[in-house]
């Protein structure tokens, strides 16, 4: 075992010169049972390294279920769209029935109104023949 | 993109994401939080993110991004970070360490150093990524990169020698 190549790595490890491979080098060295006295102060920190990239995360990530929504959403549209409609068509149907009774009441009122003057007519017809008839029985005038 | 599909691609680094987090954030159920929310990011994204070559380099700039956010506004709060002793959910990794404890004060040791240096000690040392990697992820230039990693080690070593001189290792 060269430590003291070992010693020239971590000279080198603390002045962030070392690649990847050689920082593995450090790390399985320092896991090793026959570190010599003087280095033995960084073996923990070496297999703390080593160790420190199998924590996992231990609950799952939950992520929303898109699916399904998106379904459910397109059929609730189409229902409030036709809804939307029947709505209005029946407002429009109900409005022309009222427009419609609305009208015939007019023309009733109106017919009322013409029998009521025809009947005056008829009445101001009488009264003049009455009258000329009047006349020719009774001298009115000297 | 469905579902499976994206899930397929980014899946794969989901636990380098959650580690930067907690790096960054220190509490388990933070990072996890964080985890959660940049993947309803990407979800959202998943359209824009079909087109990519590097998502793994997007996730892990994104989540910077956010536990850099959370910082700063704990900070604002007037929160203290204080990293508990309470054994939390994340005990396996310290279970799987054959030596003394001085290896779990590693960990303790590496947050207790500024973010910028927390993070690089990360993807450097613990994810094995490459400079220009990491240059894309933190957005720095390589050379600073190099800098600040060298002053993360030195400090590293600094205070790992400082403790075990106090006969804690």
């Amino acid at each position: 075992m060269d430590w003291d190549k070992i010693e020239n790595l971590l000279e080198k490890y603390f002045d962030a010169e070392t690649t990847l491979e050689e920082e593995n080098l450090l790390k399985a060295y320092f896991s090793r049972d026959d570190v010599p006295a003087h280095l033995k102060q960084y073996a923990p920190l070496f297999v703390y390294l080593k160790k420190a990239n199998t924590e996992q995360l231990q609950n799952n990530v939950k992520l929303p279920t898109g699916g399904n929504w998106r379904k459910w959403v397109s059929v609730a549209a189409a229902v409030l769209i036709f809804f939307s409609v029947f709505t209005v068509l029946e407002k429009q149907k109900r409005e022309r029935e009222e427009a419609l009774a609305a009208y015939n009441e007019t023309v009733n009122a109106l017919n009322m109104v013409a029998s009521n003057l025809n009947k005056g007519n008829a009445a101001i017809y009488e009264l003049k023949n009455f009258t000329k008839t009047k006349n020719k029985i009774f001298k009115t005038d000297k | 993109m469905n579902q499976s599909e994206f899930l397929k691609r980014v899946l794969p680094f989901k636990d380098k994401v959650f580690r930067l987090a907690k790096r960054l954030l220190v509490s388990v159920d933070e990072a996890e939080d964080a985890t959660q929310e940049l993947y309803l990011k990407l979800w959202r994204n998943r359209e824009k993110i079909s087109g990519y070559d590097n998502v793994e380099a997007f996730a892990m700039t994104m989540t910077k991004n956010y536990c850099l956010d959370q910082l700063k506004s704990k900070r604002a709060g007037n929160l203290k970070l204080v990293h508990s002793n309470y054994r939390d959910k994340n005990m396996q990794l310290e279970k799987q360490v054959e030596l003394n404890d001085t290896v779990s004060l590693i960990e303790k040791l590496i947050d207790t150093l500024p973010e910028k240096q927390r993070m690089i000690i990360q993807l450097r040392d613990i994810e094995n990524y490459e400079f220009h990697e990491i240059a894309e992820m933190m957005e720095m230039e390589q050379t600073a990169i190099r800098v600040a990693l060298s002053r993360a080690r030195k400090t590293i070593r600094q205070k790992l020698i400082k403790t075990q001189q106090y006969g804690l290792g």
